[in-house]
C-alpha cells in the first residue's frame, strides 16, 4: 500500500496554495481592519463579518483542481485508482481540520479586536446567546471543518463528473444546470406552481443546515456530513474505472 | 508459466476496435519490441497491461494476479508514456524525489549519474524541457525505478543520435546488471532490433507476429550485388522490397536461404527487419 505516499503527495501539493491564500486573506484583513479604525474616526459604524466564506470558496476551488493533474501523475506512478481517492479523503481532512481551525481562531481573535461576526454565529444567532463560549468554539469548529470538506469533496466531485464526460455532455450540463436552475425553474415556478417549489427547496434548505425549529448546529453538521459522504461516493464510482486521458 | 499472460483483450472506442481479441504470452526479463504502424494499438496494449484503461473484453495477469486495481502488480510496473503527465510545476529533481517515494527502489544516485550523462539539468522544470530531453528524463525515472517491468512507449521521441545511442547502450547495461522485463514500443525498427530479444508485431488491433528476432530474421535474407545479377536471381521468388544505388541493388527475400543456389557475385547478409515489418504491415 502506498496511500501514506498518496497522501504525503496531496497535502505537499496543497500546502502552498493554502500559505498563498491565507498570506492574501491577511492582507485584506488588514487593509479592512485598518478601514475600520479611520472609520470609526469619523464616526461611522462600521461591521465585517463572515470571512469563512473565501476559505469556503478557496476549498471548492482546491476541490475542482484536485483531480486530473494529479491522476495522471499518480497514475504514471502506478497508484490504483482506489488508492488515488482514499488518499484525497485522508489528506482533505487534515487541511479542512486547520483551515476549520484558522477560521474560528481568527474569527474569535477579530471578535475581540473588533465588529466582527462570524458566519456560524449570524446562521446560529438564537443558539450562540444561550450557549457557553467553549462549547460555542468546539462545535462552530466541527461545524466549519464539516462545511469545508463538503465544499472540497463537492468541488472535487464535479471535476471527476466533468473527467468522465464527453465533450458534447460537458456542453450540455454546462450549460442546462444553470438554466435549470436560474431559468427554467423559477419560471415554471412562477408561472404553474405559484412558489411552491423553490419554497420547498427553501424549506429543505433551512431543515437541513437545522434551522426548522429554532437553532440547531448540530443538524447542520450531520446534514453536511451525510452531503459530503454522498458526494464522496458518487466521485467514487467515477474515478473507480476512469480511464487515464492523456 | 509467462510473466504477463494477456489472454482474449478487446478494447473498443465508440465505434473503433483498438485491439481485437489480442493473446500474447510473456516471459520475465526479456525485452520485447512492440511494433506496428501508427494507430495499430500498441499504445492501447501498453495501457491496458499498466490498468491506465479497462479491457472491453479478455483479462491480462502478470504474474499470475489480473492488474486491475491492483496495488502490488502496479508497484512492479513502471509505463513510460509518450506524452508528458507530470505536474506543470514540477521539476526534474522533484519528480526524482517522489519517484524515490513511490517506488521505493527508485535509485537517486543512479538518476543523478544518468542526468549528468544525458546533460540533463534537474533543476529544470518538466514542462519547459524540449519533446527531447522529456524523452530523457521519463528514461532516466523507467531506468532508475528498478521495477520489474518497464514499458516505453516512444522512448527515442526527439532524441539526437548520440542521446539515442546513449540510450541504447545505457538500457542493455541496466538490463545487464538488474534484468527485468522491458517492452519498447518504437517506430525506429532498424535501431531498436540490436536491442530487442523478441518481436511482437500487432496490425489493425491484431497481432500478426510473435517470435524471437532471430528466428524470424531467419525466414529471409538480403542479397545484393550488380542490378542486373540480383534481378535475374529474384525471379520467382518472394521479394519484401527492393533497394538500389546506382548500378548496385540490394533485394529482399521471405523464404529459406539455400545457399548453393546464390549465384557468385552475390553477397548474402541477414533479413532487415524493418523491410519485413514494412512488407507485414502495409495494407
Amino acid at each position: 500500500m502506498r496511500l501514506k505516499s498518496v497522501i504525503k503527495y496531496n497535502i505537499s501539493e496543497t500546502k502552498y496554495r493554502v500559505l498563498i491564500f491565507y498570506g492574501i486573506l491577511a492582507a485584506i484583513m488588514a487593509l479592512i481592519g485598518c478601514s475600520q479604525i479611520f472609520l470609526t474616526k469619523e464616526d461611522i459604524i462600521s461591521q465585517s463579518s463572515g470571512f469563512e466564506l473565501p476559505t469556503i470558496i478557496f476549498l471548492f476551488v482546491l476541490g475542482l483542481n484536485s483531480f486530473k493533474q494529479n491522476y495522471l501523475f499518480l497514475s504514471t506512478n502506478g497508484i490504483t485508482r482506489k488508492e488515488q481517492f482514499y488518499g484525497f479523503l485522508i489528506s482533505s481532512i487534515p487541511i479542512v481540520a486547520v483551515m476549520g481551525a484558522i477560521d474560528i481562531a481568527f474569527g474569535n481573535i477579530l471578535m475581540q479586536l473588533s465588529n466582527y461576526n462570524s458566519l456560524f454565529n449570524m446562521i446560529y444567532e438564537g443558539w450562540v446567546i444561550d450557549t457557553a463560549k467553549p462549547i460555542i468554539i468546539l462545535v462552530a469548529f466541527i461545524w466549519s471543518t464539516v462545511l469545508c470538506l463538503f465544499a472540497i469533496v463537492l468541488g472535487y466531485f464535479i471535476t471527476t463528473s466533468y473527467y468522465r464526460m464527453s465533450k458534447m455532455m460537458k456542453v450540455i450540463v454546462s450549460i442546462g444546470v444553470p438554466a435549470l436552475f436560474f431559468n427554467i425553474l423559477p419560471l415554471i415556478d412562477s408561472v404553474f406552481t405559484n412558489g411552491k417549489v423553490l419554497g420547498w427547496f427553501e424549506m429543505l434548505f433551512i431543515s437541513l443546515a437545522g434551522l426548522k425549529n429554532g437553532y440547531n448546529p448540530l443538524t447542520g453538521i450531520v446534514s453536511l456530513l451525510i452531503g459530503a459522504s454522498v458526494l464522496a461516493g458518487l466521485a467514487f464510482l467515477l474515478v473507480r474505472r476512469a480511464p487515464v486521458k492523456e | 508459466m509467462s510473466y504477463i499472460e494477456i489472454s482474449n483483450i478487446t478494447k473498443t472506442f465508440g465505434n473503433t476496435i483498438a485491439l481485437d481479441n489480442v493473446s500474447l504470452k510473456l516471459d520475465q526479463n526479456k525485452i520485447y519490441g512492440l511494433l506496428g504502424r501508427n494507430g495499430a494499438g500498441k499504445t492501447t496494449l501498453l495501457n491496458l497491461i499498466t490498468n491506465k484503461v479497462f479491457p472491453t473484453e479478455g483479462e491480462i495477469k502478470v504474474d499470475g494476479e489480473s492488474v486491475v486495481e491492483n496495488d502490488k502488480l502496479l508497484s512492479k510496473m513502471y509505463f513510460m508514456t509518450e506524452k508528458n503527465l507530470y505536474p506543470e510545476h514540477m521539476t526534474v529533481k522533484s519528480a526524482f524525489k517522489w519517484s524515490k517515494e513511490f517506488y521505493p527502489d527508485f535509485d537517486e544516485n543512479y538518476a543523478k549519474v544518468l542526468s549528468e550523462k544525458f546533460l540533463l539539468k534537474n533543476s529544470k522544470k518538466i514542462k519547459s524541457l524540449s519533446t527531447g530531453y522529456q524523452s530523457i528524463f521519463k528514461i532516466i525515472v523507467a531506468l532508475s525505478c528498478n521495477a520489474p517491468v518497464i514499458l516505453l512507449d516512444e522512448p527515442v521521441l526527439g532524441l539526437d543520435a548520440n542521446h539515442r545511442d546513449l540510450f541504447y547502450k545505457e538500457l542493455l547495461k541496466n538490463y545487464s546488471e538488474k534484468p527485468k522485463t522491458i517492452i519498447i514500443s518504437t517506430h525506429l525498427i532498424e535501431e531498436a532490433s540490436d536491442v530487442i530479444e523478441d518481436v511482437i508485431v500487432i496490425k489493425d488491433g491484431k497481432v500478426i507476429m510473435n517470435d524471437s528476432v532471430e528466428k524470424v530474421l531467419l525466414q529471409g535474407y538480403s542479397v545484393s550485388g550488380t542490378a542486373v545479377a540480383i534481378d535475374e536471381f529474384i525471379v520467382g521468388k518472394n521479394v519484401l522490397g527492393t533497394d538500389s544505388l546506382g548500378g548496385l541493388k540490394t533485394a529482399y527475400l521471405l523464404e529459406k536461404i539455400d545457399q548453393t543456389t546464390i549465384p557468385v557475385g552475390l553477397e548474402v547478409t541477414k533479413l532487415d527487419l524493418q523491410k519485413l515489418f514494412i512488407h507485414m504491415t502495409n495494407s
